[in-house]
């Protein structure tokens, strides 16, 4: 059966340090976060999503740095060009175009542009160069999502927090005011919110958030109702401490995760809601770039001129998707039953 | 004469997973006769539940067979396309899961499920197997099964779940019966009642039956035989009193000692230190070993060979090689090994020797 | 059941009334009149027509007013567009909006639940990777960004279809297509987390246990319990279909009530989006009833009693 020659000393009892040893834990122990986030770099998509979000942020933030020109200076005599790199000849950024008959022409010749001038994206219908306004657009849309997310957050936060841990007549009263608004459409919501408001970005903020914050607060709220439940809370409750205390010590961290997967959810919503309202004209409002605003705006020309969708577009979509993608990730990451 | 309506033999088993390949069944051979209750027993991870999937081919699909034979009427079921298996399963041979809870289709009346190995194998017409199930659910003892067989699975308690369940299997009189954990999850009353159903429908039906457990309290009421696994391996195997009175494994005392019975009096229940190897790696040696308090040098450096303690009763340890020292068992064990000796002599037990089952 | 049907019933009616008081409110909040859009009027003409549409009164009189009008299913009249009543503004452009919302809906939930069954069962090989892709990008990209690419390609540049306009089904399809994007992605991810967790469930085991074969499994068992869950998403389509008929509607210039919806806020025209707005609530909540009735009635474990509806 084995090859072992068997002697008088197989038959001596082992050493007793052979068998002490057994309850050693091989693994380093993990607290919960250290382990999600150790899940969370094992997804190669979400790393991969997570360096383009940094990269496309990192980008758009240093607006002020990269942009080659103002975003809104306008130029009527250079309207309408296409993308073109000075100097090179790199199919795409040739400065060509075709009109409306499908005759190819260079617009940089019939305008008159000095052929040392490099408008990367081209430029917009009034002349202003679209690789700055796509720049300071991408920036502006972060921002606005961001801060709508966080303000959404703000809100419901507390709204389930208090909600759930109240129960009673308090719920029922605010659970009813979380159906009212959820009986119309989110986005018609954000659309009469806007028309009061007066237009700016406070008010696209604000409308953003004040439509999101409902899903946050029902998240939370069925997760406090839970957590209620749990022993340890129970302990606490036991043993007299506040509920402020017990909110901070005990619901928050423990409804990390659920925040932190749901705000990564919100930032796409929010930047999708912005390009939505500035894409049927009540968004931004000019002459500022948004990527909303840009995809408005190219939209119009789109047909002769695409590059001058294409480009915010593309922009747009890598950004949701990346979002997306890397939301889907700690989710993934976060609530490994899940999977 | 016995006949043995299942035999396994040198079966090994890998599952490839991210972090390796896990050895989960390591030579495992056994067989089964036909009428007779073999009880696997063995820890969580022991790969009892692996082994018996692989009978019902069942196994996960990141599951490879390595070797070994799994012979059914003499035929060997790991050779048999998918075609045929499908055949076997719910015809020849059946199987009752662990959770009741969890085990019937939630959306589908439980009459239709109960009748659904009948229409499967196509042996009659739709209205003839809802009769048929109708009486299979009255012999598993569901009260006016008539009019539940409209209802659905959660409009039942756990153990009219478990019974149901059980009916599912039997409903097409089975060769072999597969039980994986079948009262775990019931309480304790209820699981009293499943195991006399079980072993009320074992006279009636002279069905096999593999009835896998982590709980020897449980084995004791339904088993003829016993086979310990531990590691993918089955250390030790006889009939249910030589387990029970004369074990020879020190796994098996450990697991005799950690369970408590009546007359355990002041003692302190006993546990086994440490926790099973890790099959990614399986040891060199006996894999046992480091959690064995009568470790010997050789436990650390081979695997031991099965030895015979009668013409039942197999154990694999060295401690049973003729060149080993004499040990004593726990204190718990030699309770047993006296009390049985006691049961003996008065005749309350057979001798295992010419009580071989089923001859 | 039917005493739930009609408790919800009743909550929709009040939350009906508390939507139209608000919006009403909000919009007597709004800046500007109705009426700067047009050319310039005298104050005497604005003065008629303020006292035409009621706007000189006092604004409990009017918010009253509006009520009444309401219960008789009076929503107004259109400050713009010829001066047509709100309902029959929106009866007449219903329509195609039905007709275009109905088909992305059917087009937009089949194909999910296909590929979200598909990927179910291929989990973790690349036919699920590449679904879920699909899928991320359908949720990522909105529906106006598809709409134009379908536009330029499949209209403008390969003339496979109408590039605007309504000119009967023929038109309807690109913008259905545009529409479908969203509630296909939703569907397919929602269907694919149900059926990975049915799949691993102990009844699909005892289903091969008992000797089904593969498809016969999945026809019998895995479907249905599947399936059932899925029709909870049918709102939050819903939803979803209505606010991108709005944009996509506007591409393709369909007229349709999404376009008439934008074009009344860009005109502030008060009633028309008052009454757009209530019958979107109203739309919505009623295929939020239809899905809690639908499922009560598929699912055997759910039984509809008032008390539930707390």
């Amino acid at each position: 059966m084995t090859d072992v020659k068997i002697t008088a000393a197989s038959f001596q009892k082992a050493q007793s340090d052979q068998s002490k040893n057994q309850e050693k834990i091989s693994a380093p122990s993990l607290t919960f976060f250290q382990d999600a986030v150790r899940r969370l770099r094992k997804n190669k998509v979400a790393v991969v999503s997570f360096f383009i979000l940094v990269l496309i942020a990192v980008v758009a933030f240093c607006a002020p740095i990269l942009a080659p020109r103002d975003p809104n200076a306008q130029n009527a005599n250079y309207a309408n060009l296409p993308p073109r790199i000075a100097n090179t000849d790199i199919p795409g950024f040739r400065g060509k175009s075709k009109n409306a008959a499908g005759v190819e022409t260079n617009p940089y010749i019939t305008n008159n542009v000095p052929h040392d001038q490099t408008y990367i994206l081209g430029t917009d219908y009034l002349g202003r160069d679209l690789f700055s306004r796509i720049l300071y657009g991408t920036r502006l849309s972060l921002i606005i999502a961001v801060v709508a997310t966080v303000v959404d957050l703000l809100i419901g936060l507390p709204y389930g927090i208090i909600s759930g841990w109240k129960g009673g007549r308090v719920d029922t009263f605010m659970q009813r005011i979380i159906e009212i608004i959820s009986s119309v459409p989110n986005l018609i919501v954000v659309i009469l919110l806007l028309l009061v408001l007066k237009p700016g970005l406070s008010s696209i903020i604000l409308a953003i958030a004040f439509s999101s914050w409902v899903t946050m607060a029902r998240l939370i709220r069925a997760q406090t109702l839970q957590l209620k439940e749990q022993e340890y809370i129970l302990a606490s409750i036991t043993l007299g401490e506040s509920t402020w205390k017990i909110a901070w010590k005990h619901l928050i961290p423990n409804l990390s995760s659920t925040i932190i997967i749901q705000t990564m959810f919100s930032i796409p919503t929010a930047i999708f809601f912005e390009a939505f309202l500035s894409f049927i004209g009540i968004g931004i409002p000019a002459p500022n770039a948004s990527l909303g605003t840009l995809l408005s705006d190219g939209q119009k020309a789109f047909r002769f001129l695409p590059y001058q969708m294409w480009y915010p577009a593309a922009v747009l979509c890598i950004l949701m998707i990346a979002f997306n993608l890397f939301a889907d990730g700690l989710r993934d990451a976060f609530d490994p039953k899940s999977d | 004469m016995s006949q043995n309506i299942l035999e396994v033999k040198n079966l090994k088993i890998n599952f490839s997973t991210f972090a390796g390949t896990v050895q989960a069944i390591r030579n495992v051979s056994f067989d089964l006769r036909k009428g007779e209750t073999l009880a696997i027993v063995g820890e969580s991870g022991s790969g009892k539940s692996v082994t018996t999937r692989s009978i019902m081919g069942l196994l996960a699909s990141n599951a490879q067979i390595k070797s070994g034979e799994i012979k059914f009427k003499g035929q060997d079921l790991l050779k048999e396309s998918a075609k045929e298996m499908d055949h076997h399963r719910g015809n020849d041979i059946s199987m009752i899961f662990q959770d009741p809870m969890t085990s019937l289709d939630p959306t589908m009346t439980i009459g239709k499920q109960v009748a659904e190995p009948l229409l499967i194998h196509g042996k009659i017409s739709k209205e003839n197997a809802l009769k048929r199930a109708q009486e299979v659910l009255e012999l598993v003892g569901i009260p006016n099964a008539r009019a539940r067989m409209k209802d659905y699975p959660h409009q039942f308690s756990g153990g009219q779940r478990q019974r149901i369940v059980i009916a599912i299997a039997i409903v097409n009189y089975p060769e072999i019966l597969i039980a994986d954990e079948p009262t775990t999850a019931l309480d304790v009353t209820v699981q009293a009642q499943i195991i006399d159903l079980m072993r009320e429908l074992q006279e009636k039906l002279e069905t096999s039956i593999i009835f896998i457990t982590h709980d020897l309290g449980v084995v004791a009421g339904i088993a003829d035989r016993v086979a310990v696994m531990y590691a993918g391996k089955i250390v030790e195997y006889g009939t249910v009193d030589e387990i029970f009175y004369e074990p020879r494994h020190p796994y098996t005392w450990g697991l005799l000692s950690s369970m408590p019975t009546l007359d355990i009096g002041s003692h302190k229940l006993a546990s086994i230190p440490g926790t099973p190897p890790d099959l990614l790696d399986p040891p060199q040696g006996d894999a046992f070993a480091a959690r064995n308090p009568y470790a010997m040098n050789i436990d650390f450096q081979a695997q031991p060979p099965f030895f015979q303690v009668s013409e039942t009763h197999y154990a694999a340890t060295w401690l049973l090689h003729p060149d080993a020292p004499h040990v004593d068992p726990p204190a718990a064990i030699q309770r047993r090994f006296a009390e049985y000796q006691k049961l003996l002599q008065a005749g309350q037990v057979e001798n295992p020797i010419e009580g071989s089952l089923n001859e | 059941m039917t005493k739930y049907i009609l408790k919800r019933i009743f909550y929709m009616i009040i939350t009906l009334f508390i939507v139209a008081s608000v919006t009403f409110f909000m919009m007597k909040l709004m800046p500007g009149t109705p009426f700067t859009n047009q050319e310039k009027l005298s104050p005497a003409q604005l003065k008629i027509m303020n006292e035409q549409y009621g706007l000189n009164k006092p604004l409990w009189q009017q918010y009253l007013i509006y009520l009444g009008n309401l219960l008789h299913g009076d929503f107004g009249t259109s400050f713009q567009f010829n001066n047509q009543p709100v309902l029959s503004l929106i009866m007449t452009r219903l329509q195609p909006s039905l007709l275009i919302g109905a088909q992305a809906m059917i087009l937009g939930s089949i194909l999910g639940i296909l590929l979200g069954a598909v990927a179910a069962m291929n989990k973790n090989n690349w036919i699920d990777s590449l679904a879920t892709f699909v899928s991320i990008v359908g949720i990522s990209v909105p529906s106006f960004v598809a709409g134009v690419m379908l536009q330029f390609y499949l209209a403008f540049k390969w003339h496979l279809f109408p590039i605007a306009l309504w000119n009967g089904w023929e038109s309807s399809i690109l913008p259905s297509l545009a529409l479908a994007f969203s509630p296909l992605a939703q569907t397919a991810r929602f269907m694919r987390t149900e059926m990975v967790d049915v799949l691993n469930s102990d009844y699909i085991e005892l289903s091969k246990a008992k000797g089904n074969t593969r498809w016969q499994t999945v026809v019998k068992h895995t479907l249905r319990n599947s399936l059932i869950p899925v029709i909870t998403i049918l709102g939050p389509l819903t939803a979803n279909i209505l606010t991108g008929s709005l944009v996509v509607e506007n591409i393709f210039s369909i007229p349709g009530i999404g376009e008439q919806f934008v074009k009344s806020i860009m005109t502030n025209d008060y009633p028309t989006i008052m009454g757009l707005t209530i019958f979107y609530s109203l739309l919505f909540m009623i295929m939020l009833l239809i899905t809690d009735i639908l499922y009560s009635l598929i699912d055997p474990r759910i039984r509809l009693t008032s008390k539930e509806g707390n």
